[in-house]
């Protein structure tokens, strides 16, 4: 179990926990400075993580191609599995009738626009679950954070 | 320039690439990235072969990549002895230093040469870390690798700014060796020695010092290479213990040099090859 999201492409966290030697070969890669090295206790030994809050993943796909140890497997944008978006529907403006407003925020900064995020009945942005990768750009860039990030092994929880 | 000027050369380029290579990662430079656990050099991994068998007895399956990185530090610690701990390390660099600024101003009487106790000490605790990586499933032997712990406390100092906190439990112990005059950790602890040790056990001409004891010029009781040794062994007692435990550095082979040079590095096993390696030697001088 997990409270902050796996860089794409990882393995289930047990497996990631047995796999990662804490190289850090994913962090150095990563031109946006998303993957931070931290560890959980001493003995588990430094491994990367994502907090989308403050700097999300853009899935430019090039740590799990460095990944020597198979932490992290070389997987196509879509099935990243790095985590859940949800839309807080009492908070995000454009599901406030009443509000008069119409935020596209999320869905035009999505790096799987038009498949993880779509408008529903030309409105509405809306998350389609089975194709979001988790990556956390739309709960970065929503700008009153209506947008909650869940770990994929932890449906329902919240990413840090 | 002395071989142990060369040595410590090649190591302080060893420290200022564990700071240059995140800082060149940083201005977008990925040709060479990682740390000693496991490193990039331009496309080809090389790893810590613990580190790549801990993943293996965590998980149960390699990577080829992992297994290729750690066959290749195997197959140079085969063929070379256990150079990367006396020519890369970089607490061994620190420790030597450390025990070296204190062994001069006070001798401390050495512990017994050549037994073969200090390896199955290290051996014995390799054991029971990968039995504990099995029980937990998570490699925590890393924990135990000091060049490791140098090598990523600098990658986090460049890339956040900020020092790991368990470091100052490693950096301590630098100063615990050199109030002991020992290198305790290198000698008795460090698991991470243990595979390219037995590695380097396996061929008989690998790389190693070899002694010729009729070329010895020292007289009964003085032993100038013994006494360089900062691992404590005696070059002299060649055997399985000692070439567990040397590291190549070369020290006793440049004390022994102005005294019958009787103590050489050499590839060869058989001894009419070192006779005719050793008559050749002495013609050139």
């Amino acid at each position: 179990m997990s409270l902050f999201l796996r860089p794409p492409g990882a393995a289930p966290e047990r497996e990631f926990r047995a796999r990662c030697i804490s190289c850090g070969q994913c962090a150095q890669i990563c031109n946006y400075a998303c993957i931070v090295m931290r560890r959980d206790f001493f003995w588990s030994g430094e491994t990367p993580r994502v907090y989308p809050y403050s700097s999300p993943c853009f899935l430019c796909m090039k740590c799990p191609e460095i990944c020597p140890s198979g932490a992290l497997r070389p997987v196509e944008m879509s099935r990243a599995g790095m985590g859940l978006a949800y839309i807080n529907t009492e908070a995000c403006v454009s599901y406030q009738a009443r509000s008069g407003l119409i935020c596209w925020t999320c869905y035009e900064r999505c790096p799987l626009k038009f498949r993880a995020i779509y408008l529903r009945q030309g409105l509405t942005a809306t998350i389609r679950p089975e194709e979001c990768a988790g990556c956390g750009v739309c709960a970065y860039v929503c700008p009153i954070g209506a947008i909650s990030m869940a770990p994929s092994d932890q449906p329902g929880g919240r990413a840090r | 320039m002395s071989l142990r000027a060369w040595r410590r050369a090649c190591r302080t380029a060893v420290l200022l690439g564990c700071l240059g290579i995140p800082l060149l990662n940083k201005a977008g430079e990925h040709a060479l990235s990682g740390n000693f656990l496991s490193f990039n050099f331009f496309g080809l991994t090389l790893a810590d072969p613990l580190a790549a068998l801990q993943v293996w007895t965590v998980s149960g399956s390699l990577t080829q990549r992992l297994a290729l990185g750690a066959g290749i530090t195997l197959f140079v610690a085969l063929i070379l002895g256990q150079v990367f701990c006396a020519w890369l390390c970089p607490y061994g660099f620190v420790s030597e230093l450390a025990q070296g600024l204190v062994s001069r101003r006070r001798a401390l009487p050495r512990s017994g040469q050549g037994a073969a106790l200090p390896f199955c000490c290290k051996a014995a605790l390799t054991v029971t870390g990968l039995a504990l990586a099995s029980y937990v499933a998570l490699p925590v032997l890393n924990q135990l690798s000091l060049p490791g712990w140098y090598s990523r406390a600098l990658q986090h100092v460049v890339l956040y700014g900020e020092f790991l906190p368990g470091v100052a439990l490693f950096a301590a112990l630098p100063l615990l060796e050199a109030a002991l005059g020992r290198r305790l950790w290198c000698r008795w602890l460090c698991p991470q020695s243990v595979l390219p040790a037995l590695a380097g056990a396996l061929l008989p001409w690998r790389l190693r010092v070899r002694f010729q004891p009729a070329a010895c010029r020292c007289p009964a009781g003085q032993r100038a290479c013994r006494e360089q040794c900062s691992l404590d062994l005696d070059p002299r007692a060649q055997g399985l213990a000692l070439r567990l435990q040397c590291s190549n550095c070369g020290d006793c082979v440049e004390a022994c040099r102005a005294r019958g040079a009787a103590l050489r590095w050499s590839f060869c096993a058989r001894k009419k090859y070192c006779l005719k390696v050793r008559r050749y030697e002495y013609r050139a001088l």
